[in-house]
């Protein structure tokens, strides 16, 4: 990515966000005014949930005893397993919404475009705009959206667009304009719904906690891979490592002994031995998460992150809103073309997969799938073969329950804003708004501060 | 993989003891990196070969330049790590004043920096 | 009147108890030679040691190049786990380790392996000691200084961090004869210590400022008077709950069962005089209730070292140091000031840290049919084959029987072809993994 002052921008970013939510120290800001991540600060635990059979980092719940966490779960699983779920997948970088959905037959298009215009041949045609066609790597995509289960924002963002990764997501994630707010707009959801005993009501699922579930009062948690619970001894295997594996039982069987803490020990010894086979059941012999074969997802760690959220909510676990960061990085600043078409394909193949394995396991109706960007890009390409950062992006919303119908119409390149970028048809917080109320039946007031002033849309059939 | 990975390591720790055991240990310095500060775990060092520890402790990234006070000075560069990431590198240090700085936009003049004696 | 001694046999499994629970476990052949002392003598050898000789192998890196414990990540660990497993004078070793759960500071607040170290060897120095001498140091300890904010607090804007847990963590208990207003003029009596910042060293030249102090008149605990940092500890030890205190708290790192009133009387005359440590030490030590009583789950620490012990090994690796966070202890990093929980040693996710520390400990004598002495298709041979390589613990005949029953299920189908030669070895690593993982060998 030569060339580009945003990158280190965006790797900065990026690392800041590692750092979030470590126990009671703020960050400082990277650049003046840059917003800090939502949740930085809040404290962390890690615990295995024997409840739920998995690892678990616990933010904001200090005030529980690891105890009451696995109680807590176990008990909201046996009270109301069956709730709505969103789930929120974020495409890191600014995806190019020209690219994701592109005017083939546009004069304009090709001439901004020179390197970049895909032909119209090349992917399948957008049955809501005949001008549109699907990035070709988006077809599952594409065939989820002709049976009616994809909502599509082809130009969404917000008015006066902040062309910095840092602030933009910021907003995005907080569902404000506003640099200074520090929960995430699902935290806040969760922490009007949620339940201050379920630490699994928000879950972020890959390792860092996503700033858009930080909450202020609920606890929330990040999920290690259950293939992490696992017991390796040095040369010992075969038929002999398994039958070690119940020894471990057999000797955790022992726990009648009348001395306290040998009981105790075997204990210990008897629940981690349980808790390695329930979650062996999730982990196949290679030691990772076990696709759903017939759903068809990816190999690789979004595939498997879906497959393993789709398992969790066959097993009942209270789950309410999901967030974690889709493959692919989509700061596209040079030679864009192979790296996006290969990150849209993961997004792509896996979705249909995670629909596709929702359906069969009977629980379509009760999840959406939201997926979005901090940003489009640039209209015209760069001397690189890239895009520079842009203004309005596109989003999907997916699932059987979604009233799959654009919303707000595409932008045009035929007056793009002062910068060059396509402008806004739709703004995300009045997504969020309809969601919270349609999906969650929730005041939007409560929860995004403008919602008094912004549309909603029917987004749920 | 990780019980086969200590078995190299002590296999190999096994093939080195000789020449360790030979030649003197090198001398070692952490130096610790915060917003906005270095600290050097000794402020003087030997000349000849050190091993130096750099250990991001910050929250922000951040780099280490190593340069000694002298015309033509070769710099050492440890390259950008993240939060909690270290690394170690062997440099041969000659008599002097080294000055060492985090290298990011105004890290420096932040306070990132720092002097070590090698005599 | 004098604490009650132990009267009942001091054989092998008594004197095991004893060095586990006083220090990290026996080498092999230790606990046979300390039986034969005799309770009087083994306990005095442990209370009154002889200068420290380091036994064992120069600890190493993993390539072999020696510690440096102030320069390195994580050599910080690894030099004092080495003391725990080559000293001569294992309680000494054992008592640091109480008081810096005891005096819970943490390297994540200090950010200085250096002032860590130099506080370790004052709980060090003082570990059998006076208890007086260890507070008044231990309170202008520059680690501590930092940590509990003590550089913060002054006359200005008094910081009643470490005046609080002074009281409610070092010699007092929670709520336990003091009040908010004895926190709040504690805290202006501790005032007036401060440290000079050098850039490019941190913290450096800590001392008493009296320009922060705050000289005024306070009232603590009722007294009234000019109190300073002296005088903030001494009324503490003065302080009618103090010895209670303290020989609870000091009985609970020996026996998990609190001391029958007339014992508790006794241990607190002992320590009342001159807050000696010794003395009392050497009163529980003898006491029957360590002897007779319920045994304790090791502190992942404990553990590990005296696992290295009863192998023979010597600090060769750095992977003991993430490897310690997984059993939930990594030295110099405390979870708070209030220590780690000893009730909550064991549970699902740090029997898995355990499970991995006694791999990685094994690995290095693991047996294959290509390499190490011919292992017997015989079960017997193979459990007594794993307790000789740990140096003979004691455990329990039913535990003993599921091992046996193991290794025979194991070699079953294994008589004849490639699994005679292949699995007996490999039934022999199982046995050994499965010995010091069991409930047995993780308590004391």
């Amino acid at each position: 990515m030569r060339g580009c002052h945003h990158c280190d921008e965006f790797t900065r970013a990026t690392l800041v966000r590692q750092g979030v939510a470590r126990a009671g120290r703020g960050l400082p800001a990277i650049e003046p005014g840059m917003p800090v991540p939502a949740g930085t600060g809040l404290d962390r635990r890690a615990f295995v949930s024997r409840a739920a059979g998995l690892a678990l980092t616990v933010y904001g719940a200090a005030a529980l005893h690891p105890a009451q966490l696995d109680m807590g779960i176990a008990r909201a699983a046996a009270r109301g397993g069956g709730n709505r779920v969103l789930v929120s997948i974020f495409l890191p970088g600014g995806a190019d919404s020209l690219s994701v959905l592109y005017p083939a037959l546009d004069g304009r298009y090709r001439r901004l475009r020179p390197d970049l215009a895909l032909k119209g041949s090349e992917g399948p045609s957008f049955r809501e705009d005949r001008r549109l066609h699907w990035h070709p790597a988006l077809k599952p995509l594409a065939g989820l959206h002709q049976q009616g289960k994809v909502a599509v924002f082809p130009s969404i963002g917000y008015a006066r667009p902040d062309q910095s990764h840092f602030t933009s997501r910021h907003y995005w994630e907080v569902g404000a304009l506003d640099y200074r707010e520090s929960t995430g707009w699902l935290g806040r959801l969760l922490d009007v719904i949620g339940d201050p005993e379920n630490a699994m009501q928000g879950l972020s699922l890959d390792g860092n906690l996503q700033p858009s579930l930080a909450t202020a009062r609920m606890p929330v948690s990040t999920l290690s891979s259950p293939s992490d619970y696992h017991f390796d001894s040095h040369n010992v295997w075969d038929v002999v490592a398994e039958l070690m594996g119940d020894a471990v039982g057999a000797l955790g069987g022992l726990a009648k002994d009348p001395d306290p803490f040998l009981a105790h020990a075997s204990r210990t010894a008897a629940q981690s031995h349980r808790l390695r086979n329930q979650l062996g059941r999730l982990v196949g012999k290679d030691g990772e998460v076990k696709l759903n074969d017939k759903a068809g997802y990816p190999e690789n760690d979004f595939g498997r992150r879906l497959a393993g959220l789709a398992a969790m909510l066959d097993r009942g676990f209270p789950v309410r809103a999901v967030a974690l960061t889709g493959p692919g990085d989509y700061d596209t600043h040079a030679d864009q073309a192979g790296p996006l078409g290969d990150g849209l394909g993961t997004v792509a193949e896996g979705l249909a997969a995670f629909q596709r394995d929702l359906e069969r396991r009977g629980l379509a109706r009760r999840v959406l799938t939201f997926v979005w960007s901090e940003f489009g890009r640039r209209a015209e390409q760069n001397a690189d073969g890239g895009t520079d950062h842009g203004a309005a992006g596109t989003a999907f919303l997916i699932g059987s329950s979604v009233r799959g119908r654009m919303v707000g119409e595409w932008s045009g390149l035929q007056r793009l804003d002062r910068d060059g970028n396509l402008r806004a048809t739709s703004d995300f917080r009045a997504v969020y708004s309809s969601l919270l109320e349609q999906w969650f039946d929730v005041d939007a007031e409560r929860i995004v501060p403008d919602a008094r002033k912004l549309p909603r849309h029917r987004l749920v059939a | 993989m990780r019980a086969l990975a200590l078995l190299l390591a002590l296999a190999a720790a096994g093939a080195l003891l000789g020449a360790a055991q030979g030649a003197p240990a090198p001398q070692r310095m952490q130096v610790t990196e915060d917003e906005w500060s270095l600290a050097l775990s000794r402020q003087r060092l030997r000349p000849g070969i050190a091993l130096i520890e750099v250990f991001n402790l910050g929250q922000d990234a951040h780099d280490l330049v190593l340069q000694r006070r002298a015309p033509g000075a070769r710099a050492v560069r440890v390259p950008r790590l993240d939060y909690f990431q270290r690394r170690t590198i062997r440099v041969r240090l000659a008599a002097g004043t080294y000055a060492l700085w985090c290298s990011l936009p105004r890290h420096r003049e932040r306070g990132m920096s720092a002097t070590l004696r090698v005599r | 009147m004098a604490t009650p001694a132990y009267t009942g046999p001091f054989g092998k499994a008594q004197a095991e108890r004893l060095l586990w629970r006083a220090g990290f476990g026996p080498r092999p052949g230790e606990a046979a030679r300390l039986a034969k002392l005799g309770l009087d003598e083994a306990v005095r050898s442990l209370v009154r040691p002889g200068p420290e000789k380091l036994v064992g192998p120069e600890p190493k890196e993993d390539r072999g190049r020696p510690l440096a414990p102030v320069d390195a990540y994580g050599h910080d660990h690894l030099w004092w786990l080495d003391r725990m497993v080559r000293t001569s004078r294992p309680l000494v070793e054992r008592m640091t380790l109480v008081w810096h759960d005891w005096f819970a500071t943490s390297n994540a607040g200090v950010g200085s392996q250096r002032l860590m170290l130099q506080q370790n060897a004052l709980l060090r120095r003082h570990a059998l000691g006076s208890f007086r001498e260890l507070l008044l140091a231990l309170t202008v300890d520059p680690a501590m200084l930092l940590w509990l904010s003590g550089t913060e607090n002054t006359r200005r804007s008094p910081n009643e961090n470490y005046a609080r847990e002074l009281m409610e963590l070092f010699t007092l208990g929670e709520g336990n004869g003091y009040t908010e207003r004895d926190v709040r003029e504690q805290a202006r009596a501790l005032t007036g210590w401060r440290y000079t910042w050098r850039r490019g060293a941190g913290a450096v030249d800590f001392r008493f400022d009296r320009e922060r102090h705050d000289p005024g008149m306070k009232v603590i605990f009722g007294r009234r008077g000019t109190f300073d940092w002296r005088d903030a500890c001494n009324l503490c030890l003065q302080h009618p709950r103090h010895p209670r205190f303290l020989v609870e708290k000091l009985w609970g790192a020996f026996v998990p069962v609190p001391p029958d009133e007339a014992t508790r009387a006794e241990l607190e005359r002992l320590y009342r005089t001159d807050y000696r440590v010794r003395p009392v030490l050497e009163a529980i030590l003898r006491h029957p209730a360590l002897y007779t009583g319920p045994r304790m789950v090791k502190p992942p620490a404990v553990y590990l070292a005296g696992l290295l012990r009863g192998l023979g090994r010597g600090v060769d690796t750095a992977s003991w140091v993430w490897l310690g966070g997984m059993a939930g202890q990594r030295l110099f990093y405390p979870p708070d000031v209030a220590g780690w929980d000893d009730g909550r040693w064991l549970d699902t996710a740090t029997f898995r840290g355990r499970w991995a520390v006694a791999n990685y400990a094994l690995s290095p004598y693991s047996l294959s049919d290509r390499r190490g002495p011919t292992v017997p298709n015989d079960p017997e041979a193979i459990v007594a084959g794993a307790l000789r390589v740990v140096g003979e613990p004691t455990i329990r005949p039913e535990t003993r029987e599921l091992l046996l029953r193991f290794a025979r299920s194991s070699l079953a189908g294994a008589r004849t072809g490639w699994k005679a030669k292949a699995y007996p070895p490999l039934v022999a690593n199982a046995v050994r993994q499965l010995l010091v993982t069991s409930p047995d060998y993780q308590t004391c």
